[in-house]
């Protein structure tokens, strides 16, 4: 069960996301060369700090609205008389401060995750749901979305993930789709949502903000961060990656369209002529059988179904089962084929300190159904990674995996990578950052979805007397790299390369550099500070502390 | 100085209401305070800075103090409520209305002296003498002292027959040692200790009547009271004890240089700021994350104090906005940056007036306007901007053959608090009047404050006025009890409108 089973809600409005850019830059991270410029906002054909110098980290829902609920025994209301959770919002926290959108690495910005937010179901004032979002990355991201636009503002990705430790406050609710959900989502939900239309222009009012439409429905028994089903491919790169599932419950073919194809500056799709959901027919040549239209006429489709289709097939389950889902244009051409045998990693982005190990879960599907004892190659790739200088995936040799895997006869498969130091191949960014390509030994990656990659950044070594006993000069670097890097955070709050701010600071810099990386609050806010070098600094914090040097007891100064 | 409504606490739920006005009032400086400290980011003004803050940080340990306060004598701390906050321009919570008004603007030497350093003044400063008290009130000073006594007279009666009004959970009240030393904000379970916090407040907020300087007992750091402190920033010099016993302003520089600070517009509202803007944006996102730390706070002061612990990422956060907001230029005023304007936005219905973002494209209208099949654009219009208080937006005139003829167009707004609350668009499409009258189709409702007397204006007027069933005014009472009442009217082309009075319930 995951987002696209019923009772699911669908929300949709805007987002923001509030990155600071000077860090895209892969050589900005260089405290020798860096210049004040690289602090500015790009001016013309001078990149300086790229689009958002100043960004805030931010990530949150704006204006995001309930839009429309599919029961457990699959009716569809749009309309709140129905159902009062039609005349709720979706936020994120309104009591701590918002999640935040975090780049892997600097050659890696392609997984960008959400940290640390909160996502409420919100009735007037009142709060109905509240529950943690489980730190999740982009996938499937497209950059023909909107392909008469440019920058980023062409993209489409769509975030998959959790929500845990859910708060209900539903007791007093007439809601009927409510009163499902908990019944069967008490513990866990899927929450899956598609963002485009993002605006990176700084002289806009919609600067920092997007499109956002998702949907929230019961979750167990499914892999955190995709959800296994019918995937379907591309037949060019005009249209992008789909899934599909087949609701046994339903009797019903379950299709998410939401990032698969492209639309105009002003959201509505670029050709809105009605497609075809077809099952080949392999005891008749293959022939396509009908499913049903694909209602792109709909004005609802995407902003109030978030996307997603539902086909009832309770004549043809047994075709469906058996063979390979396309969608078709008017022409007949086939434009998306399912892929029969396929294989997902669930969490693909990692983070690594030496010695520390990670485990990868795959799970293999042929028709939706298990894949059972195929086996699965694993290679290092860093072929998405940049840009460079420095240069990226190396050394090799400080990633060890298996190079293949044998999946068992669920379909499942377990991969432990383990991290060794990778010894500062990168000079001024800590770390490394390698990429591991994976495909079924009967394929090949590059006919693989180039989303289903795994990303691990690596962090370097400290010598243990350094972690140990650190000096101001020990922590300086680190320290001017983000001051370099965060002009928000060194011009507006606090100066990192300066001692003596750091040294008053000492009590809230010790506060915030040893939260949880999980929480909002935790600095740095790009959660790129190694185990080595935030002990490092922690000591540091410590024996400024232990120094009782008067310490700035009105913290309250830096407002 | 400030002066308060003279109160009378006569029981214990009075006092409750007093210490609940107390943590208003210490709340309310901290917006201005804030708002002018915001404009001193970055602008070389660090020594005025630090004077500022340091107060902020104390108007922060006294509203602790006074929720420890409240918490401790069985209330509840009511801190994320929109009536929380005041209004700015304004005067404080608890204030005479003859009394200060205090504003949200950027810094200047004449916003300490003319408000800061009023609403700091002492009740006798030293070497300045007081104003007079305005008939009917009393000080912040006598307020204090006021809960003071009372406390001391509810807990001996309470004493009387062995109980104690001091019935607060233990785990309502919060110290925070990590940045307010426990001296100065510790548990209050008891009368001395309540009676200590206040002296704390008072003596910090005040001074004695006889030293400038707060007791080191009710300090972490020897530091002047905030008027004291404030009046430093005025005379550009930091107050020193002299050899000779006294004191005076003789110390390091506190010096004013106004070159870089931001010239934010006094006062912004966020409803000021056209939806479709940045300084919009970023004000709702200010005022969220105020509204948040609120929340936060609420929840810390009634009984889940390890929430504080988000409290200081969202201070930082309003900074931030705050730094943003005055980086932005305040949009149709040339020269002026926006600023923060410390609002409540709990929700994505606030405000009702606009629809912030959606302007970008596809989900929700923004506004709705109404045509109007007219006949005769000039003789409507006036019908429309007389009776019913339109007026014309003429950007969007279209005067068809320059003798309003076919197709002519006249768009027209009703306007309230500077919000259109719709718009008509006048469109001619017809040569005469409706005849017969249209009896059915779209009817538009008016909402006047009082039916009967638009009827007798638009009787005056003779307007034509739609009898149902031989009344004029009719009424409906809903499901849930509510009533309205209404007349129907005709437009100069017979066009069905309706008067339509508030609804009211009926008791």
């Amino acid at each position: 069960m995951s987002y696209l089973n019923s009772p699911r809600l669908t929300f949709s409005g805007l987002f923001q996301a509030d990155p600071s850019t000077v860090n895209n830059d892969p050589t900005h991270f260089n405290n020798e060369t860096f210049q004040p410029s690289f602090q500015k906002m790009q001016e013309g054909k001078n990149a300086n700090g790229w689009w958002n110098p100043e960004g805030t980290g931010n990530w949150r829902f704006l204006n995001c609205d309930v839009k429309s609920v599919t029961y457990l025994d699959g009716t569809f209301t749009t309309n709140s008389a129905d159902d009062p959770v039609l005349s709720m919002s979706i936020m994120d926290s309104g009591t701590k401060v918002a999640g935040k959108i975090v780049d892997l690495d600097t050659q890696q910005q392609m997984v960008s995750a959400l940290w640390g937010l909160v996502v409420r179901l919100v009735s007037g004032e009142e709060e109905i749901l509240k529950a943690d979002y489980e730190v999740a990355s982009f996938t499937n991201i497209w950059m023909s979305r909107a392909p008469s636009l440019s920058g980023d503002t062409t993209a489409a990705a769509i975030y998959q993930s959790v929500l845990k430790n859910i708060h209900w406050n539903i007791d007093q609710s007439e809601s009927r789709f409510l009163k499902e959900l908990y019944l069967l989502g008490r513990y866990q939900l899927s929450i899956q949502f598609t963002v485009d239309l993002y605006d990176m222009d700084h002289t806009s009012p919609q600067f920092t903000i997007g499109r956002i439409t998702g949907s929230i429905a019961p979750q167990y028994s499914e892999p955190s961060f995709f959800t296994i089903g019918r995937p379907l491919f591309p037949n060019s790169s005009k249209v992008n990656y789909a899934n599909a599932i087949v609701d046994l419950e339903q009797k019903a073919i379950v299709l998410d369209l939401a990032n698969s194809f492209p639309i105009n500056p002003d959201g509505n799709l670029l050709n809105n002529s009605n497609l075809s959901l077809a099952v080949l027919d392999s005891s008749n040549n293959n022939k396509p059988i009908e499913i049903g239209v694909i209602d792109f006429q709909d004005p609802n489709w995407y902003s109030v179904k978030s996307g997603i289709m539902s086909f009832p097939i309770a004549d043809k389950l047994d075709l469906v089962e058996n063979n390979p889902l396309i969608i078709l244009d008017q022409n007949k051409n086939v434009i998306l084929r399912e892929s029969v045998e396929y294989v997902c990693a669930d969490k693909f982005v990692f983070y690594l300190n030496p010695g520390e190990s990670c485990e990868v879960e795959f799970y293999a599907t042929t028709l939706g159904k298990p894949l059972a004892s195929q086996i699965i190659e694993l290679q290092l790739n860093a072929s998405q990674f940049g840009p460079t200088p420095p240069q990226v995936g190396w050394p090799e040799s400080a990633l060890s995996f298996p190079e293949t895997v044998t999946l068992d006869y669920a379909g499942r498969a377990k991969v432990t990578i383990t991290a060794g130091d990778p010894g500062n191949p990168r000079g001024y960014i800590d770390g490394q950052v390698y990429g591991i390509a994976y495909n079924l030994s009967t394929d090949l990656f590059s006919n693989c979805n180039p989303s289903n990659f795994i990303s691990i950044l690596v962090f370097d070594k400290v010598p243990e007397d350094k972690i140990a006993n650190p000096t101001w000069d020990d922590i300086q670097p680190i320290m001017q790299q983000y001051a370099n890097l965060y002009p928000l955070m060194s011009k507006g709050i606090f100066n990192l390369a300066n001692k003596k701010v750091v040294d008053a600071n000492a009590e809230i810099l010790k506060f915030v550099f040893s939260k949880d990386k999980t929480d909002p609050n935790y600095m740095p806010a790009t959660r790129d500070l190694s185990r080595d070098k935030s002990a490092m600094i922690l000591n540091y914090l410590d024996s400024v502390l232990n120094q009782g040097t008067p310490k700035d007891s009105v913290t309250f100064k830096k407002l | 100085m400030i002066f308060l409504k003279q109160i009378s606490i006569d029981t214990i739920e009075e006092l409750r209401t007093a210490i609940q006005t107390a943590i208003e009032l210490e709340h309310s400086t901290i917006p201005p305070y804030l708002t002018a400290n915001f404009t001193l980011s970055n602008t070389g003004n660090d020594a005025i800075s630090n004077v500022i803050s340091s107060v902020v940080g104390e108007e922060m340990l006294h509203l602790s103090i006074a929720c420890n306060l409240l918490n401790a004598i069985g209330g509840s701390p009511n801190l994320n409520q929109p009536e929380f906050i005041p209004k700015y321009p304004g005067p404080l919570p608890g204030g005479v209305d003859t009394g200060l008004i205090v504003p949200l603007e950027k810094f200047s030497v004449e916003l300490v002296s003319n408000v800061f350093m009023s609403i700091e003044e002492p009740e006798k400063p030293i070497h300045i003498n007081a104003m007079p008290g305005a008939e009917g009130s009393m000080t912040i000073g006598q307020f204090y002292q006021k809960i003071s006594d009372r406390l001391i007279f509810f807990e001996k009666e309470a004493e009387k027959s062995g109980k104690t009004i001091f019935t607060g959970a233990l785990g309502k009240q919060l110290i925070y040692p990590k940045f307010f030393p426990e001296k100065l904000l510790f548990p209050i379970t008891r009368l001395d200790a309540a009676l200590k916090a206040i002296t704390i407040i008072v003596d910090q907020g005040e001074g004695t009547s006889t030293d400038p300087f707060v007791s080191p007992d009710d300090s972490a750091v020897e530091e002047p009271a905030h008027y004291y402190r404030f009046q430093e920033i005025v005379k550009g010099k930091s107050l020193v004890r002299d050899s000779s016993g006294g004191y005076s302003y003789s110390g390091s520089p506190v010096a004013f240089d106004p070159t870089s600070v931001p010239n934010m517009k006094a006062n912004p509202k966020m409803a000021d700021f056209p939806v479709n803007s940045l300084a919009y944006q970023y004000s709702k996102l200010f005022n969220f994350t105020y509204t948040s730390l609120l929340n936060n706070l609420h929840l810390a002061f009634n009984g889940q104090p390890e929430k504080m612990d988000d409290a200081m990422g969202l201070m930082f956060s309003l900074k931030l906005y705050a730094g943003k907001l005055l980086a932005t230029p305040y949009p149709n005023h040339p020269g002026y940056v926006a600023g923060p304007s410390f609002e409540f936005v709990a929700n994505e219905e606030v405000p009702k007036e606009g629809n912030p973002f959606m302007d970008k494209a596809f989900f929700k209208a923004n506004s709705l306007v109404i045509k109007i099949s007219v006949s005769d654009m000039e003789r409507s219009r006036n019908f429309f901007i007389q009776l019913l208080g339109f007026t014309e937006d003429e950007r969007y005139r279209i005067n068809s053959g320059g003798n309003f003829g076919t197709e002519s167009y006249m768009q027209l707004n009703l306007t309230k608090g500077g919000q259109n609350s719709v718009t008509l668009g006048l469109y001619k499409d017809i040569n005469q009047p409706f005849q017969p009258d249209p009896q059915n189709g779209t009817v538009p409702s008016f909402i006047v404050e009082d039916i009967e007397t638009t009827l007798k204006i638009f009787q005056k007027e003779q307007v034509r006025i739609d009898l149902q069933d031989g009344q004029i005014i009719v009424s409906n009472t809903s499901d849930q009890g509510y009533v309205d009442r209404f007349f129907f009217f005709r437009d100069p082309d017979n066009n069905s409108f309706v008067i339509r009075e508030n609804m009211t319930y009926a008791d």
